[in-house]
């Protein structure tokens, strides 16, 4: 799977296609900031969105960049499939602390509380009208991935997919996306997969 | 109200603006009073006018009753302090 296009993020070392991108500080949430920045891409919301969104916007912009795997492809027929353990927890834990510590619950934070919002954002930033699949389980399960990105593909009309496991929780953040077509199910090679998915 | 205390009003406005919409990059110098706060303005979304209507509730204790009145309210931050002004 030489030409698999997948980005990975780990607590602050961001590598696209296997090329290191960004290392960590101190502060999980200036890593955040300094992948995307590594990126270069303009985006004014991306400091005020939840950490789960700004996770999945800075696995998943690489693919829409020049030169990257989607870049130029059709927007409806790109779908999604994330997978994650703790879904929106995150972001739901500091709406719910604010709450107990003022009585005033902030908006922009509300409209995060639900694990697909990440999703939505991604899709609302890059223009995809495509299918999308948010799943939540203990570990990246590559199997049920592929399975998900079946359905898009073979169900839906879709013709590629932005696939992956995005998971935040506290300063613990992993990310690890890949494009799926149909050339990539055909060499789909779970041992490889393995080790990209896992390989910490 | 006198003018001097709208000036300060809208200062204190602006600094509340960048710290609760977290809107990196700006400073309260760089946002004139009559500068819109969406589109080629500030460039707020819908989502951050919520966070101004807690804003004022919050800080000056002004609620927005009328979901119409907003869109004159939040025109800017000179018309945000005046509604303050009227109102608390």
């Amino acid at each position: 799977m030489k030409d698999l296009a997948h980005t990975s993020y780990r607590n602050g070392h961001f590598t696209v296609n296997g090329k290191l991108l960004a290392e960590p500080t101190s502060s999980p949430d200036t890593d955040l900031n300094n992948a995307w920045s590594a990126l270069g891409i303009e985006l004014p919301r991306f400091p005020r969105m939840d950490r789960s969104s700004k996770l999945v916007a800075i696995c998943g912009s690489s693919f829409f960049i020049e030169g990257g795997a989607l870049a130029g492809h059709s927007k409806e027929t790109i779908g999604m499939v994330i997978m994650g353990k703790h879904g929106s927890m995150d972001t739901d834990s500091k709406y719910q602390a604010q709450l107990d510590a003022d009585n005033h619950a902030s908006p922009g934070q509300f409209v995060y509380t639900l694990p697909n919002i990440a999703m939505g954002e991604f899709s609302i930033q890059h223009g995809l009208y495509g299918s999308g699949l948010c799943l939540l389980n203990n570990a990246p399960d590559l199997s049920q991935m592929r399975e998900a990105c079946v359905i898009l593909l073979h169900d839906h009309g879709m013709d590629a997919i932005v696939c992956g496991w995005s998971d935040i929780f506290a300063d613990q953040a992993t990310a690890t996306f890949m494009v799926v077509t149909e050339r990539t199910l055909a060499d789909w090679n779970a041992a490889e997969l393995e080790k990209i998915f896992n390989d910490h | 109200m006198t003018t001097e205390n709208t000036t300060e009003l809208r200062q204190q406005l602006k600094a509340q603006i960048i710290q609760h919409l977290n809107l990196e990059g700006r400073t309260v110098e760089s946002i004139a009073d009559d500068m819109p706060l969406f589109d080629e303005g500030l460039g707020l979304d819908s989502i951050d006018v919520l966070e101004l209507i807690v804003l004022m509730d919050k800080h000056y204790g002004v609620r927005i009753a009328d979901p119409k009145q907003g869109r004159d309210v939040f025109q800017s931050v000179a018309s945000m302090a005046a509604h303050i002004e009227a109102n608390r």
